[in-house]
């Protein structure tokens, strides 16, 4: 059995903190890869910059991705994502603060495989990310 | 006008114009010459005749002298004798003659080939000196072609002399110190100025008229005789008319400009030759030659040796006349295709027309008939015969009708005359037609004979007396020589000859007996169908051996038949024709039926005749059966041949028994009769059957008389029986025979009736034929009295009154009248009438219109322009507008034709006759012609009229319109077809920088800044009549630029030509700056409008970048703030007393109310900065949504939706679905605590609302829902109204003190403990209805539930 890896594209120490502790109180184990922001999260995928040299036929189950982050922001990774053959068909999540209604579109326009906005209420949001998890990690088979 | 502008030498005064006369005050004779010397150079040089008058002051010698030295070649002029020297003593002249002198010398200028006369006086006497009057008096130089130039003394002169001298001057030339100067009077200068401006003013009409003009120097030849002329000045119609270039001919020679033109037979040089040398103007109409045109021309000469000639084309009339010649040609040959003979006849019984019938029968032409005596040539007789109508009708003046047999005519002929008169109503003759009616008189002659011989044939006694008696009228009118009657004769099988007329008596020996099937009578006795043989030399025929040999040619012959047997024929020759007509055997056939009834008549009264004498013999030989009685009629003697016939015996026969032999049928009648006679002693007859021996009946006649003896008693009846049966049936046979007759009588008689009948229709047609002639005789006198009247007559209402007059005269019509039409009411007024006693025009109303009144007759010719026959107006439904009063007039037919002037109708003709269906084809034909002649005519007098009016408009320029156009400050231009400037006033010529003089005559368009546009302006106006406010912008010679607005029109001359344009402009810089600043405004404020919208842009911009980082990066810290606060209750719960987990929860709730408000403000700006798309929705299916969603949050809770049907806007499904959303859920919400909780939806109609946005004072709550006060009001209109849309609610509601408040944004009126809620519902939706261009309010009271009104 192949381990589920998820990778968590996400700038703000706070959101990776709470996202980490939500993952954890809902139980799931799974190894959580972290980058800070878009260009982090192409490197780890692509076998790049830090992640030089990573087996890159690993992919994460699930990719959790922030849109607003510097660097490279999360609608371009979406893109770059689903423009490349490796990395084309990996679940995105968009996990975000923007309940802008373009912002949701173009997420959806570009490939994401699901739309969540954060909410302020951390009960609340330990509610997603419990529901994320379970379908994502556990009842979603990869193709 | 003519101006002939002469050069006058002398650089002060340039050009003047023929006519010119001006002087110069002189202190010594170098002051003369100074003057005299260049003018007179200059005349010489310009083909002037030249003549100075010399004196003391100048002397001939010294003026030669100095000439010579100043003139080059002056010695060759003066051997031309262009120059002469005329001492001033002979100027002198008796009072009454002054001109001589100088009409000598223009005559010697005109006949020397001179252009003019110069003529330069050294010496005048002052008139005011009393003199005598100088010949050449100033005021009469300026009527000829002459220049004149007076030298006074300038000493002799004190200031009034001066003053008065100058006067009399065109200008005066004075010297002051040592330099000439002009000096004018006032008066001289104003009228010079009048005159230009008159000039101007002609000279635009003139180009401007219809007419060509041209004006004209003549050119003489040695002998004084006109041999060429000289164009000096043509107008714009003369161009168009001629097709030559006005820039061509002026100053050329027609010879010239016309090669050829000295052949023209119109002799142009000859003619205007005349009018310019002797004054006497001439109108004449000429085909030009060269030109190839008909032209209508007026010349006069304005001054001799010159000549003005104005004309007008009239190839176009000419073509018309032609026609007209050719329709006369026309009327011509119906005069000649007439049948009838119709001859014009003289005073003196001569011919002077007659149509080709009459030439025909007198085997002439028609042209060589004319002059010969009628009655010589007509009757062959050496004066008029004593029944010449003509002869009467020239003592009496009247008609006359004659029957005469003529053979030099024809034959039978009906005569009539109808009298022709002259101007003063005097007999000149009369027209003399002739029918030839012999056919009539033959048919007449035919009915004649038939009915004659009818009744002599029913009495005749003798087979053969009828017949030659019959045979021989008809034969001679027939034209037979020749007929054979043959009879069958019963006993010898054959026919034999019963009568005969045209065959020796040897030779109808010979045919005494014929057999039947022999010869031509023969077979028709044989077949009983006659035979007619016709060309018998021409034919071989065995039948007709016997004819042939006699000669006659044509034979016919008819069975007489009776009863259908064959009881002989008939026949008739002819030794002089071929062949008989269909009429002549239709009359052989007629006498031959009568023969045979005649015959059948005669043979049965023969047949009679002999049973009668069969009788009489049979009496004879039988005897008669005597008998006698005793006195009592009782048989007591024997009887023997009574006994011998009956076969009774004695003892049967005693008493009564006698009547045992007779029928018994008749027995007791016969007794009857017998006792009664006896009883009477009355002689007894009777007829009975008695039964002879044999037992035969026979009709018997029984005879008795009583004989008395001598006492008076009777002793004895002595009788007798005759047997009388052949006779009863004889008589019965002549019973029979007569019905026949009686039968073939009748039949006879109504053939004969037929016959009768038919002559009478004949009869009545050969009146009815009389009666055209008479109509077209008279019509034929109006036509020529009416030619008459046209060419004497020039005045078209004398002409109407004439044509009237004439026709009711002459045409013996009731009533005549002529009405012309008005061109605005349409009413035909009468302009002349005749015949109309009884006032029948007085109460006549006829418009020329489709309208009632405009219908009849008059009406219709007049406006339709076709002529109109009333052939009844009693039944004729058109007439009802004049029906009654016509009738009573005694008018009952009438016909009307258009009068025309060119192609438009301008009235009617009308006449009226007492007779129904009066007018035929022909006369209508003529009369029309007869009208066409009059409308051509009174056109001609128009064009006549018109003409004479241009040259009178000529004289008279309107010195009033002038000023008045002079004195518009608006400048005011006409212009002509080609748009080049006729006339301008000061206006114009301030605007435009230029003179007058500048201006006219050169394109309108070079005056303004876009010349296409101003083209283009007045192009339309040609097209299209005018125009309003063009603008334009003039360009002023100083470069200033105008605008304007033109408004300009067509004007005609009276006849509705259009002459050009009259342009009047309007300066409008003002208005122009006006609108300028208005303009500039407007871009300043378009400007900051564009400005003001990139900031708002720029704004929105902002604020959208603005909401969309409050989105995220406002809500990032709340996330941390409430996420750490539950970590820390989670992780250090045992560290933390109650107080310290209290505070971090309501760290947690601010921080998520927060989130909240964030929320709700991003959704609310989202509503502002979203983008509406506007269709139709329907808002009853969206609150219905609205409602199963809010049941669904709370499915226990009971609330009533009443949500109105089909209620429906226009605007954005998805901001209206939010807005009843946000409204209803609200009203859920504050009826949360009411358990009958009501929830409403609908609209009410109210009047528009302004302004107000909340609380209308027009609206109020009710049970029924809120109602407009006005509703009711039955003047508003759809746009008036405006849609009501509210959400009501029976929850809380709410004080309406308050209400201003509701609507802001997070403005609540309840705790949110109370009701949760952050106040951004209300605020959404009005923003939404704002959107939507609605307004919003609502009403309410605490616990009685609030609505919430909106429009959208």
């Amino acid at each position: 059995m192949k381990t589920k890896t998820l990778l968590l594209v996400e700038d703000n120490p706070d959101d990776v903190q709470l996202t980490l502790r939500a993952l954890k109180k809902n139980n799931i184990a799974n190894e959580v890869v972290i980058a800070g922001d878009g260009v982090e999260a192409l490197d780890y995928l692509f076998g790049a910059g830090k992640f030089a040299g990573r087996d890159t036929r690993v992919m994460p189950q699930v990719i959790l991705l922030d849109l607003k982050m510097p660097r490279m922001d999360g609608l371009e990774v979406l893109h770059r994502i689903r423009a490349d053959e490796r990395t084309r068909l990996l679940p995105v999540v968009v996990l975000t603060t923007s309940s802008e209604d373009r912002d949701c579109v173009e997420s959806y326009k570009l490939g994401a495989n699901s739309y969540i906005r954060k909410p302020v209420d951390f009960n609340q949001f330990t509610e997603a990310i419990q529901q994320l998890g379970l379908y994502w990690l556990v009842l979603n088979e990869s193709p | 006008m003519y101006t002939d502008k002469r050069k006058s030498g002398i650089p002060l005064i340039g050009d003047l114009p023929l006519g010119s006369h001006f002087c110069h005050f002189y202190q010594t004779r170098e002051d003369i010459l100074d003057i005299f010397v260049p003018y007179l150079k200059a005349g010489l040089r310009s083909n002037e005749l030249c003549v100075l008058v010399t004196s003391r002051a100048l002397g001939a010698e010294y003026a030669e002298k100095t000439l010579k030295e100043s003139v080059p070649r002056f010695e060759e002029y003066a051997k031309n004798g262009q120059i002469r020297f005329l001492p001033v003593a002979r100027c002198h002249v008796k009072k009454g003659r002054p001109g001589k002198m100088l009409f000598s010398l223009l005559d010697t200028a005109i006949s020397g080939g001179f252009d003019c006369l110069r003529l330069a006086c050294s010496d005048c006497p002052a008139r005011r000196s009393g003199g005598a009057p100088p010949c050449f008096e100033e005021n009469t130089v300026s009527r000829y072609s002459a220049l004149a130039a007076f030298a006074y003394q300038r000493n002799k002169f004190d200031a009034l002399d001066l003053i008065e001298a100058v006067k009399k001057h065109r200008f005066a030339l004075v010297r002051n110190a040592g330099k000439w100067e002009i000096i004018e009077s006032s008066e001289a200068h104003t009228a010079r100025d009048t005159l230009r401006r008159s000039e101007e003013k002609l000279q635009s009409v003139f180009n401007n008229m219809s007419e060509g003009f041209a004006y004209h120097r003549i050119l003489v030849d040695k002998k004084g005789r006109p041999c060429d002329y000289v164009f000096l000045q043509v107008n714009k119609a003369f161009e168009r008319l001629t097709g030559l270039a006005g820039k061509d001919v002026t100053g050329g020679k027609v010879t010239e400009v016309l090669p050829g033109i000295e052949k023209d037979p119109a002799d142009w040089i000859g003619r205007y030759g005349k009018v310019a040398l002797s004054g006497k103007p001439a109108q004449f109409e000429s085909y030009s030659e060269s030109l190839k045109k008909w032209y209508s021309v007026s010349a006069f000469s304005p001054r001799k040796g010159y000549f003005a000639v104005t004309f007008s084309d009239i190839t176009a009339r000419k073509g018309y006349e032609e026609d007209l010649i050719l329709s006369r040609q026309e009327w011509e040959r119906t005069f000649d295709s007439v049948p009838d003979m119709i001859a014009l006849i003289d005073k003196n019984h001569r011919i002077t027309k007659v149509n080709r019938a009459m030439a025909e029968q007198l085997g002439l032409r028609p042209e060589e008939c004319i002059g010969l005596p009628c009655y010589e040539y007509v009757h062959g007789t050496d004066g008029p015969p004593s029944f010449c109508p003509h002869s009467q009708t020239l003592r009496d003046g009247h008609e006359h009708i004659f029957d005469l047999h003529e053979e030099r005519l024809g034959g039978d002929m009906l005569v009539s005359t109808t009298p022709t008169f002259n101007e003063r109503g005097e007999v000149t003759g009369s027209v003399h037609v002739a029918r030839n009616i012999s056919e009539l008189k033959r048919a007449e002659q035919k009915s004649r004979i038939l009915s004659e011989t009818a009744g002599k044939l029913l009495s005749a006694e003798r087979p053969r007396e009828i017949v030659d008696e019959l045979c021989v009228k008809v034969m001679s009118y027939l034209g037979c020589q020749v007929f054979f009657n043959f009879l069958a004769d019963e006993t010898s099988g054959k026919l034999h000859l019963n009568a005969y007329a045209g065959v020796p008596a040897e030779d109808a020996r010979g045919i005494e007996r014929l057999d039947y099937g022999v010869a031509v009578c023969g077979c028709v006795a044989r077949d009983g169908v006659p035979i007619v043989c016709e060309n018998i030399p021409g034919t071989s025929d065995p039948r007709t051996e016997l004819l042939k040999s006699h000669g006659i040619k044509a034979y016919a012959c008819h069975p007489l038949l009776a009863g259908g047997i064959v009881i002989g024929t008939l026949s008739f020759g002819t030794k002089t024709r071929t062949s008989f007509t269909d009429e002549e055997l239709a009359l052989m056939k007629t006498v031959a039926d009568q023969v045979a009834v005649a015959m059948e008549r005669i043979r049965t009264q023969e047949a009679l005749r002999a049973a009668l004498d069969r009788y009489r013999s049979f009496v004879e030989i039988t005897g008669q059966i005597g008998w006698t009685t005793d006195a009592n009629g009782q048989v007591t003697e024997d009887l023997p041949e009574w006994r011998k016939y009956t076969g009774q015996e004695i003892e049967d026969i005693k008493g009564w028994g006698w009547s045992k032999a007779l029928h018994p049928d008749d027995i007791l009648h016969t007794l009857d009769i017998w006792k009664k006679a006896v009883a009477e002693r009355s002689p007894y007859e009777t007829e009975y059957r008695l039964r002879r021996h044999d037992g035969v009946h026979r009709h018997f006649l029984a005879r008795g008389m009583p004989v008395s003896e001598e006492d008076g008693s009777i002793r004895e009846w002595v009788g007798i029986c005759i047997d009388i049966t052949e006779t009863k049936e004889a008589e019965a046979t002549l019973k029979r025979a007569h019905a026949e007759l009686e039968r073939r009588v009748q039949e006879r008689t109504a053939e004969l009736a037929g016959a009768n009948r038919e002559l009478e229709e004949e009869i009545a047609e050969r009146w009815r034929a009389e009666e055209k002639i008479y109509r077209l005789n008279r019509l034929y006198s109006v036509l020529s009295r009416v030619n008459e009247a046209i060419v004497r007559i020039h005045d078209p209402e004398e002409l109407y009154n004439k044509l009237c007059r004439i026709a009711v005269e002459d045409g013996l019509f009731k009533m005549a009248w002529i009405g012309l039409t008005d061109s605005e009411t349409r009413l035909v007024k009468v302009a002349a009438s005749y015949g109309d006693t009884g006032g029948y025009l007085e109460g006549v109303r006829v418009y020329a219109a489709d309208v009632p009144e405009g219908r009849g007759p008059t009406g219709t010719a007049a406006s339709k322009g076709t002529p109109y026959i009333c052939s009844d107006i009693e039944h004729d439904p058109l007439m009802s507008h004049w029906r009654d009063s016509a009738l009573r007039h005694g008018f009952y037919s009438s016909a009307a034709f258009p009068l025309r002037i060119g192609q438009v109708v301008i009235g009617a003709f009308t006449i009226y006759s007492g007779k129904t269906q009066f007018f035929t084809n022909e006369e209508v034909k003529l009369l029309s012609s007869l009208v066409e002649d009059v409308s051509f005519a009174v056109e001609s007098m128009a064009n006549q009229k018109r003409r004479m009016e241009a040259e009178e408009a000529l004289r008279q320029a309107n010195a009033y319109n002038r000023s008045l156009l002079e004195t518009s400050l608006d400048p005011l231009v006409t212009i002509n077809a080609s748009g080049k400037i006729t006339d301008v006033n000061a206006a114009t010529e301030k605007v435009t920088g230029c003179s007058r003089g500048e201006l006219i005559g050169t394109d309108f368009s070079d005056y303004f800044l876009q010349p296409d546009r101003a083209r283009a302006g007045y192009q339309r106006v040609f097209n299209e009549g005018l125009v309003r406010d063009y603008p334009l912008e003039i360009r002023c010679r100083d470069g200033c630029i105008t605008p304007v607005l033109y408004n300009a029109s067509l004007y005609h001359d009276e006849t509705g030509k259009v002459l050009g344009v009259f342009a009047a402009a309007r300066d409008i810089t003002e208005r122009r700056k006006a609108e300028e600043e208005i303009k500039k405004l407007n871009r300043e404020l378009e400007q900051r409008v564009i400005e003001r919208t990139a900031e708002l842009e720029a704004a929105n911009r902002e604020l959208e970048a603005f909401s969309y980082s409050v989105s995220h990066d406002l809500r990032a810290p709340l996330r941390s703030i409430d996420g750490f606060s539950q970590a820390l209750l989670e992780d250090y719960n045992d560290k933390l007393d109650d107080q310290g987990k209290d505070f971090l929860q309501r760290v947690r709730a601010g921080s998520q109310r927060m989130a909240q408000l964030i929320d709700d403000l991003l959704k609310l700006s989202r509503i502002t900065r979203s983008g509406m798309s506007r269709g139709p929705v329907n808002l009853s299916e969206l609150a219905g949504r609205v409602a199963g969603e809010l049941r669904e949050t709370q499915p226990a809770r009971r609330v009533e939706f009443i949500i109105a049907d089909g209620i429906s806007a226009k605007g954005d499904d998805k901001l209206l679905y939010l807005a009843l959303e946000n409204l209803m859920s609200n009203a859920w919400k504050f009826t949360g605590q009411n358990p009958e909780a009501r929830i409403e939806f609908g609209i009410i109609e109210a009047a528009a609302i302004s302004n107000s946005t909340l609380s209308p004072p027009m609206v109020r709550g009710g049970e029924g829902g809120v109602m407009s006060e006005e509703t009711g009001d039955p003047q508003l209109t759809t746009r008036d109204r405006e849609t009501v849309y509210f959400v009501r609610d029976n929850g809380v509601g709410f004080d309406m003190t308050y209400s201003d408040k509701l609507g802001t944004p997070f403005q609540r009126l309840h705790s949110a403990s109370e009701f949760p809620g952050m106040g951004i519902g209300l605020a959404t939706v009005k923003r939404i209805v704002s959107r939507h261009g609605g307004r919003l309010w609502m009403e309410g009271e605490v616990g009685k539930g609030a609505t919430v009104y909106f429009t959208l």
